[in-house]
């Protein structure tokens, strides 16, 4: 009698055997162990490490002490200004060239022309960054190619110093610079059909405008994203202005090896090293902001 | 049909109005490298008229096109649109209206600013470029469309978009790439059918691109039909069609068969414009075409599927086959037959058959062939 | 500082830290020296470290901290993680201050300071490869050389561009104050305003470079990029290998003190004394190591065994006053931050 009660359990309600089964949609445990190594990596290489910072910019327990005392220092002003307002000239730099060689990778139907841009673009990704600095002392200094250039047709009548100063830092970081730009541009302009140039310019526009009212505003997330790439490198440099431009344009960095190697100052290394990542992180929030929003209003219109 | 390109003749598609140059493409020619895409092709086309360039793809239409709206440069010849010679002029200042393949609408824009894109580079003030977008936008049966971003629209009214923006500012000419392959086959025919409306009401000359040969019979005034490079021929649609004059306009542009003369007999007595020739076992009279000369040797016939039927199989008119297959396609059903050649050369003809209720014959049936002569023109082998 | 490519300096730091570690220094019989890397380790190896290998059967692996291998030292003993056993140090009396180094033993100091001259042995260091800054000049492109500080300071007298050579900032400021009319052996304790303010005199001008490593001095000058620069003897020496007609004063210069050291908490802290040691008791070794790159060494038979012109270029055969190390250590901060501000604030 009992036994006649059982009922067949319907297929679709049958108990999965867990070891078979299959499902379309991952769990979420699988997503999480796939990203552990990243998770653990990020804890131990970004995380305590930036505790440590804290914990020794902070340590002697006089609050903002320390942060005051780098505020008060003319050479820690001076050397966020020049770190923050040339990255940003290298950045603009960056984005402007890099946007006009992408363009022009994008559209150009000359094999040539194609071959010698991406030369031009993967040449210098490969070199090493000693020999780059070299080749710009060698090209810079005050015997070197340009000035003897410009010498040799009467621009000026006695040697430039084009090196060791500001501009020698902004031109190195450019140059260092330009493939990071290049590369992230185009995959952006990639997304842009060349014929929406041609349709603007069928329509009346000049060849410029035509690039100024398609091209430039639907490129233009991709170009903060860049700029941003391009910005928050520039602020960690050390070799370039360290050797283009000498102990008098330092960029933070050099102030926060001075610091460790020579002064054995952790202290100030540290508040140096948390300003600038502070002013990093605020840069990106910013562009985060500015490009977030485009997205979702895109992404709310579709 | 019987226009040379070199010195081809315009027709007049509104026959009251006095005639206009609307394009001039004299001797135009480009080249990339050691290939030649377009060579050397003299075109003179009638203002209001709809004229479409067929070709396969590679006949060189697209890059011709091109050179029309100053995408690309002429590498010899000169365009021409209305009378100002326009090699040298950015497209820009062609006054010309392009509609892309793709539609290439500007994705930040909404509707009525990328129609009003020609307005205001032409700086017409705003409250104007409105008004004159909206007009142009019911025109194409867009109304109300406004502030839709171009990826809210269907592919059809993307379409449309594209037109109003290529029409708003009233150029003298209109260049189309293709258009309508991108829509399904419904709407190409709806959209096909506006565009002839629409080209009615507009005072322009139409180029038009496509390989679609129905798209061509639909629209177009004339149809300049391109290979390699040089317009093959050039004519009303009807006259392509009925009188084809070269075997690749009949087998590209006609659909026809193509078959080869066993002999040319000469010019039958007292009718100028025909030709005896012997072909399918049958010795018959039929047009000449003006590309074949009367004392010609050899000549080919572009047969249409339906000027073939099927004769007696047990008597001996017409030429021996084998039915290979055929398709039922409704109104009509397609045989296609292995046709039995003197010299065993093979031989393929299809033959149209009225459809209905009509059974096709089965693969394998041994029939015999006949041609009805008046509707086969005599062509160059 | 004196060695080395101080361009990979951080990176440089960290990549050997990490060499080190793996290194794994409990392996018996290897000890672990930081150092300047280039010329100068290219000599220890050569002069010191493959004989006292030869001999004793403990290997020897140089550390080149091109920027600093005391700061190094100190980043170690901060970290607690401490792999380094002898350190080359030029700021000996700062890792002393922090109690960080061993004391010789009893007897090894007695037979070091019997092999030594006079000072060249402390409680915690044999003095070796001490620096003295000096003006080089090259007569080719410069008409008239500045011969003292005065000089040097002189733009308008003296004209031509100049490098300065910054990585030890006090004998900067040491030798701004003898360029002010401050005698060179009565600087200590060094007036760091007035130093700083004739400093300021001639930042600035076009004819003044800063540079933070006498690498790029050295270049400089053998690519014309000056024809004048202050930096340490010991490159000035190896610029007159390239430059044949260089010009070397020592007026107005001082000596710094470098030397070895060991590490209280090094991890083979024997073998560490017994290379430092080896080095203090073979004076043919120290005068190999000095011949090659013309930096002092203690022994006092060194005079016989050099030649006389190379026993000139070296600051111990000049009337060269030491610096003050225990002020310095104590003024330290001062002098660095000061400097800093000398140097990076301003225009």
């Amino acid at each position: 009698m009992t036994a006649s009660v059982t009922m067949p359990v319907p297929a679709s309600r049958a108990p999965r055997d867990l070891s078979q089964s299959w499902s379309a949609e991952r769990g979420p445990l699988i997503g999480l162990a796939l990203a552990a190594p990243l998770i653990v990596l990020v804890v131990v290489m970004l995380l305590y490490p930036l505790g440590k910072l804290i914990s020794i910019a902070f340590d002697d327990g006089d609050g903002f002490g320390s942060i005051t005392a780098f505020f008060s220092s003319a050479a820690h002003i001076r050397t966020m200004r020049l770190t923050f307002v040339d990255s940003a000239i290298v950045t603009l730099v960056c984005v402007t060239v890099g946007s006009v060689v992408a363009w022009a990778l994008h559209t150009t139907a000359s094999r040539l022309t194609k071959a010698v841009l991406w030369a031009s673009i993967i040449l210098p990704f490969l070199m090493g960054s000693v020999i780059k600095l070299y080749a710009l002392v060698v090209l810079l200094e005050r015997h070197g190619v340009i000035n003897r250039a410009l010498m040799g047709i009467g621009i000026t009548d006695s040697p430039t110093r084009l090196l060791y100063n500001q501009f020698a830092v902004v031109l190195g970081l450019t140059y260092h610079m330009l493939p990071f730009a290049v590369l992230p541009l185009l995959a952006g302009f990639q997304t842009i059909s060349p014929d929406l140039v041609k349709a603007a310019e069928s329509l009346g526009a000049s060849r410029a405008y035509a690039l100024f009212s398609t091209v430039l505003p639907l490129s233009l997330p991709s170009m903060l994203a860049t700029g941003t790439i391009v910005y928050i490198i520039c602020l960690g440099f050390y070799l370039t202005p360290e050797v283009l431009g000498g102990p008098t344009t330092p960029f933070s960095s050099s102030l926060i090896a001075q610091d460790v190697f020579q002064f054995y100052d952790l202290k100030s290394a540290s508040v140096s090293a948390l300003v600038l990542l502070v002013g990093s992180l605020v840069v990106v929030l910013l562009a985060y902001a500015l490009v977030g929003r485009e997205r979702l209003a895109r992404a709310v219109a579709a | 049909m019987t226009d040379d390109p070199e010195t081809s003749q315009p027709l007049q598609p509104h026959a009251q109005t006095p005639r206009k140059l609307g394009l001039k493409l004299d001797r135009v020619c480009k080249r990339f490298g050691e290939v030649v895409a377009v060579n050397g092709i003299s075109l003179d086309i009638d203002h209001g008229s709809f004229v479409t360039i067929l070709g396969p793809s590679g006949s060189g239409k697209t890059t011709l096109l091109r050179m029309v709206a100053g995408f690309m440069g002429v590498s010899d010849g000169s365009i021409w649109i209305g009378d100002r010679d326009v090699s040298a002029v950015p497209p820009g200042k062609r006054d010309i209206g392009m509609v892309f393949q793709n539609y290439a609408l500007f994705p930040h824009m909404s509707v009525i600013d990328n129609v009003g894109y020609g307005l205001k580079v032409r700086k017409w003030p705003a409250a104007e470029r409105v008004k004159r977008a909206r007009e142009v936008l019911a025109l194409v049966g867009l109304a109300g469309f406004d502030d839709r971003l171009p990826r809210q629209l269907s592919g059809g009214q993307q379409q449309r978009v594209a037109l109003a923006r290529a029409i708003a500012f009233e150029p003298k000419m209109l260049l189309m790439d293709e258009p309508l392959g991108a829509l399904d086959r419904e709407l190409r025919v709806r959209m096909a059918g506006e565009l002839r409306r629409l080209h009615e009401e507009l005072d322009n000359t139409v180029l038009y691109v496509t390989h679609d040969r129905e798209e061509a019979l639909t629209l177009s005034d004339r149809i300049a039909i391109m290979r390699d490079g040089k317009v093959e021929s050039i004519g009303a649609p009807q006259d392509l069609y009925a009188r084809p004059d070269t075997a690749f306009v009949a087998s590209f542009f006609g659909g026809h068969n193509c078959a080869p003369c066993e002999a040319v007999l000469g010019p039958a007595p007292g009718t100028a414009g025909t030709v005896r020739v012997v072909a399918l076992g049958q010795t018959i009279e039929v047009a000449r075409s003006a590309r074949l000369s009367a004392d010609a040797k050899q000549a080919g016939l572009a047969i249409p599927g339906d000027a073939l039927e099927f004769a007696d199989a047990a008597g001996n008119t017409g030429a021996p086959a084998i039915v290979h297959s055929a398709v039922y396609m409704g109104n009509q059903i397609q045989v296609f037959c292995d046709v039995e050649t003197k010299d065993g050369a093979p031989m393929q003809l299809r033959i149209d058959l009225p459809g209905g209720r009509a059974v096709p014959p089965s693969p394998g049936t041994r029939v015999r062939v006949v041609v009805r002569p008046q509707l086969v023109t005599a062509v160059p082998a | 500082m004196r060695k080395g490519l101080n361009l990979l300096g951080i990176a440089a730091a960290l990549l050997m830290a990490g060499a080190a570690h793996a290194a794994d220094a409990k392996l018996s019989g290897s000890i672990n020296v930081a150092t300047w890397g280039g010329p100068f380790t290219d000599a220890e190896k050569k002069f010191f470290g493959e004989p006292f290998t030869a001999e004793t059967g403990v290997a020897v692996n140089y550390l080149a901290q091109s920027d600093s291998p005391t700061g190094t030292a100190l980043l170690q003993a901060t970290s607690g993680n401490i792999t380094i056993d002898v350190v080359n140090s030029e700021n000996a009396e700062e890792l002393n201050s922090r109690g960080l180094l061993a004391d010789f033993p009893d007897d090894m100091r007695a037979s070091l300071e019997n092999e030594s001259v006079p000072g060249a042995v402390l409680p915690y260091q044999l003095k070796l490869a001490q620096t003295a800054v000096v003006i080089a000049c090259n007569p080719d492109i410069i008409k008239k050389c500045p011969t003292n500080p005065a000089e040097f300071f002189d733009l308008k007298g003296f004209p031509g561009a100049r490098s300065i050579v910054i990585g030890l900032p006090w004998t900067v400021l040491n030798f701004a104050l003898v360029a002010d009319g401050v005698p060179a052996d009565k600087t200590y304790p060094l007036d760091i305003d007035r130093a700083v303010k004739k400093l300021e005199t001639i930042k600035g001008h076009d004819d003044v470079l800063f540079t933070q490593s006498p690498n790029q001095a050295q270049q400089m000058l053998t690519d014309k990029e000056v024809g004048i620069a202050y930096l340490p003897h010991g490159t000035a020496y190896s610029v007159a290998q390239t430059i044949k007609d260089l010009k070397i004063y020592w007026d107005g210069a001082t000596m710094t003190n470098d030397g070895l050291v060991v590490l209280k908490d090094a991890p083979n802290k024997a073998a560490a004394l017994a290379y430092v040691r080896w080095i203090g008791e073979h004076a043919e070794a120290q005068a190999g190591f000095t011949k090659a790159i013309s930096y002092p060494s203690p022994s006092k038979k060194l005079k016989d065994l050099l030649d006389p012109a190379l026993y000139d270029a070296l600051p111990t055969g000049h009337n060269v006053a030491p610096e003050d190390d225990a002020w310095l250590v104590k003024n330290m901060p001062e002098v660095q931050k000061k400097f800093q501000q000398f140097l990076a604030g301003g225009n």
